[in-house]
């Protein structure tokens, strides 16, 4: 059975380890961000996943509270979805290395197996080469991306997400000669928005560092391996996640403060959808923080505004030169 | 008989006949004019007051909130400003001898009390956090110029099921360089199978694991409270702290009950009422005595056959606290009146169990909050609450930019028009709604006549 997971930070291994087959969501075509005015003022991309649970009732969907908007968008999808034994709602620790953030991830973990336990999933097996195999993937990608065009990484890892594989050609080429390195930081960029990776290259510039929610953060290398059970599960998880919606979110900043001074980078774009709180919020605080140029880009703007976004991202490029 | 209602000009006259009868007040006390001449609260000539001397308590206690705090850091006190968990660690904090607790949040009616004279909005823009976000941005700006709170000596902030917009401007908060004490609050759930059920305050159940997670943070939260009072939060004192907000919370159901079911008071001076009980506006003793002045005077009203606001007015439960506080004189105005309300914090309304261990108790209570659970629960307790205080008719008022009005307006609606077949509206309600009047008396004024033409049928 396909398990969609709309978080990097449900831990797909217990997924698999169970027998079902975890998908992510960004890849899969009926994830359509719709367009126009949001004018409920819901999140475009939580509007999405509640679409795309109604219209896959026969897949299982894991929501997790990472946000206000997925949170309350599995209420409104629970209110309309006929097959409600196949929706999950994963609630994602905000605090950090606190023993009620320990006890949270516990608790979900387990709660998520006897979710997959009652869709006829098995009791969890082979962990101790699921494990290995994800964080192999994950470090081959890694590499893999240093050497790809951004958009190509994008997909690597994206395609990674939603069915573990990894890519078996040779990149092709990494940045285009002269273009100015930039960061693309933000939440969930499906794979119908990623003309944004064209069109930053078309501008003069690539993305250099992907910290978007289905980026580079994804991939962070997982602890050692001994004892693999729930609690090497909560421990991975616990210190892989990297994201903007942890409290405090420094964690995030001292990512990207280390891999932007790697990358040169020398800007930052930073995407996010309409209505998406958490990361608009952050746009003066990365300003301030890196003391970089940085732009603000909605995911409106790249589709129905398109043009409006190609010569904001075009005069934020020529500024940069 | 109804009792008048008098604008603000009427009470400078009302307030030296009430000083001619022998007008006792406490030190913060005086004409209510005084708030706009010397605090630029510009809104109050344009609201319609209940005319007691009761309420004129009221209204000084609420609007001498920043200068009783910076009275209370002078005097010794410590001060902790405890952020979006609305009721709980305040419970806590007043617990420890010479602590003050307040919400940053409460800055969110500074626009509108002083109708965006405070310029905290725009302040809040040039610091990253535009008019996308709710209000409570103004806090932002408040902290920053230092014009209005002290800075806390503690800040504390609930988070994990809390709104975005919230989250996101306390996390900006500490960007800007105030450290905030994060604790975690689980997103509240039924127990799945073979999950011990812990019943909470208020009648919902969530797994005795939730229970046991809030409990944890909280003692963490009081070991903090505690280090910075230089006391210890043991149980005895926390016990007492319980109690003593209890007493609150009875005093506020009874005027509650009095007010709602009989109209003794009107809806401006309960909303406020109601926001006594989260943090007790920065003084636990003076709200008991506020409380029980409004309370004899509503015992007063009741026999002497008194209303504030007609009893055929049609019977409204109001959901969300409203940005602009003259949205409530005009429902009255316009022929409606609060029969029961969901403002956001049923759960500092809700008795804390006196028979449990306090911290337990406490975490119960914080679980218990209306908007870290499932929207389709907070909709079924505005259902019961709606069947028992007889509404005729439910607004929901959004909260321009709040991240949880978008999706659970249309949960809390739908689940409330099917089961009660009663009119519901969801309204957005600015901080300065003069704008917006036209549209806000035609959506009302439209809601009030299909209820009373119900009432025909």
């Amino acid at each position: 059975m396909r398990v969609f997971y709309t978080s990097p930070w449900v831990p797909v291994e217990w997924i698999a380890a169970h027998g079902m087959e975890p998908r992510g969501v960004w890849m899969d075509i009926d994830l359509k961000i719709p367009h126009g005015p949001s004018s409920a003022g819901v999140c475009a991309f939580a509007n999405s996943i509640i679409e795309f649970s109604r219209a896959n009732p026969a897949d299982a969907v894991i929501f997790t509270t990472h946000c206000d908007q997925l949170r309350r968008g599995f209420d409104l999808a629970v209110e309309s979805q006929p097959n409600l034994q196949n929706l999950f709602l994963f609630n994602l620790p905000a605090t950090i290395g606190t023993e009620a953030s320990r006890k949270v991830l516990r608790n979900e973990i387990q709660r998520l197996g006897q979710f997959l336990l009652r869709l006829g999933g098995h009791a969890p097996r082979d962990l101790e080469t699921i494990v290995p195999r994800y964080n192999a993937a994950r470090q081959f990608l890694l590499k893999w991306i240093s050497s790809a065009s951004s958009k190509a990484g994008a997909e690597a890892i994206t395609r990674f997400l939603d069915n573990a594989s990894v890519p078996t050609k040779q990149p092709s080429m990494a940045s285009p000669p002269g273009a100015i390195p930039v960061a693309l930081v933000g939440g969930p960029v499906p794979q119908s928005e990623w003309d944004i990776f064209d069109t930053i290259e078309n501008a003069g510039g690539w993305v250099a560092l992907n910290g978007t929610e289905n980026g580079e953060r994804a991939l962070e290398p997982v602890g050692e391996f001994h004892d693999i059970g729930i609690d090497w599960m909560i421990d991975s998880y616990a210190t892989r996640c990297v994201d903007i919606f942890q409290r405090p979110n420094r964690r995030f900043y001292e990512w990207l403060k280390k891999e932007s001074t790697v990358r040169r980078i020398k800007a930052i774009l930073l995407w996010s959808h309409v209505n998406c709180d958490l990361w608009r919020a952050e746009v003066q605080s990365l300003k301030e923080a890196f003391h970089l140029p940085v732009l603000s880009v909605e995911t409106n703007e790249t589709r129905a505004d398109a043009a409006r976004a190609r010569t904001r991202i075009e005069a934020f490029m020529e500024s940069l030169q | 008989m109804i009792t008048r209602r008098i604008t603000f000009d009427q009470w400078d006259a009302r307030y030296k006949a009430l000083k001619a009868d022998g007008l006792h007040e406490p030190w913060y006390g005086g004409p209510l004019r005084r708030h706009v001449t010397c605090g630029g609260d510009l809104r109050l000539p344009h609201l319609l007051y209940d005319d007691s001397a009761a309420s004129l308590r009221l209204w000084n206690f609420l609007l001498t909130e920043n200068e009783r705090l910076h009275k209370a850091r002078a005097d010794g006190c410590k001060i902790i400003g405890t952020m979006k968990d609305l009721g709980t660690v305040p419970v806590a904090a007043y617990s420890l001898d010479n602590v003050r607790a307040f919400y940053p949040d409460g800055a969110w009616w500074t626009p509108c009390l002083m109708e965006c004279g405070d310029g905290l909005l725009a302040q809040a823009e040039a610091l990253g956090i535009d008019a996308s976000f709710c209000p409570v941005r103004a806090m932002l700006a408040a902290f920053i110029n230092g014009e209005h709170f002290p800075r806390p000596d503690l800040l504390v902030c609930s988070t994990g099921a809390v709104c975005d917009d919230f989250s996101s401007i306390a996390q900006r908060l500490e960007h800007l360089g105030f450290p905030i004490e994060w604790w975690e609050m689980p997103r509240r759930r039924e127990p799945d199978g073979g999950e011990t059920p812990c019943p909470l305050p208020g009648g919902w159940i969530a797994p005795q694991s939730q229970v046991d997670c809030a409990r944890s943070e909280l003692e963490r939260i009081g070991k903090k409270l505690g280090d910075v009072a230089g006391q210890t939060l043991d149980d005895q004192k926390l016990s007492e702290g319980i109690r003593q907000a209890n007493h609150v919370r009875r005093l506020m159901e009874k005027l509650r009950c009095q007010a709602y079911s009989q109209g003794t008071l009107p809806a401006l001076e309960m909303h406020i009422v109601e926001m006594l009980a989260i943090h007790f506006c920065s003084d636990r003793e003076e709200t008991v005595a506020v409380l029980e002045d409004l309370l004899a005077e509503s015992e007063l009203r009741l026999k002497q056959g008194v209303h504030a606001v007609s009893l055929d007015a049609v019977r409204v439960f109001w959901v969300n606290p409203v940005a602009d506080i003259r949205s409530m004189n005009l429902l009255e105005e316009w022929g409606g009146r609060i029969c029961g309300s969901d403002y956001m914090f049923s759960h500092a309304l809700d008795l804390i169990p006196e028979n449990l261990p306090p911290w337990e108790a406490l975490a119960q209570m914080a679980l218990a909050d209306p908007m870290v659970g499932p929207s389709w629960q907070r909709a079924d307790r505005i259902i019961v609450d709606c069947q028992q205080s007889g509404a005729e008719a439910v607004i929901m008022s959004r909260i321009p930019g709040a991240s949880h009005c978008s999706s659970e307006g249309a949960v809390i609606c739908n689940r409330v028009k099917e089961k009660l077949k009663i009119p519901v509206i969801e309204l957005e309600i600015p901080p300065v709604c003069d704008a917006m009047m036209p549209a806000l008396s035609s959506r009302i004024q439209a809601l009030l006549e299909t209820a009373r033409a119900r009432r025909k049928r």
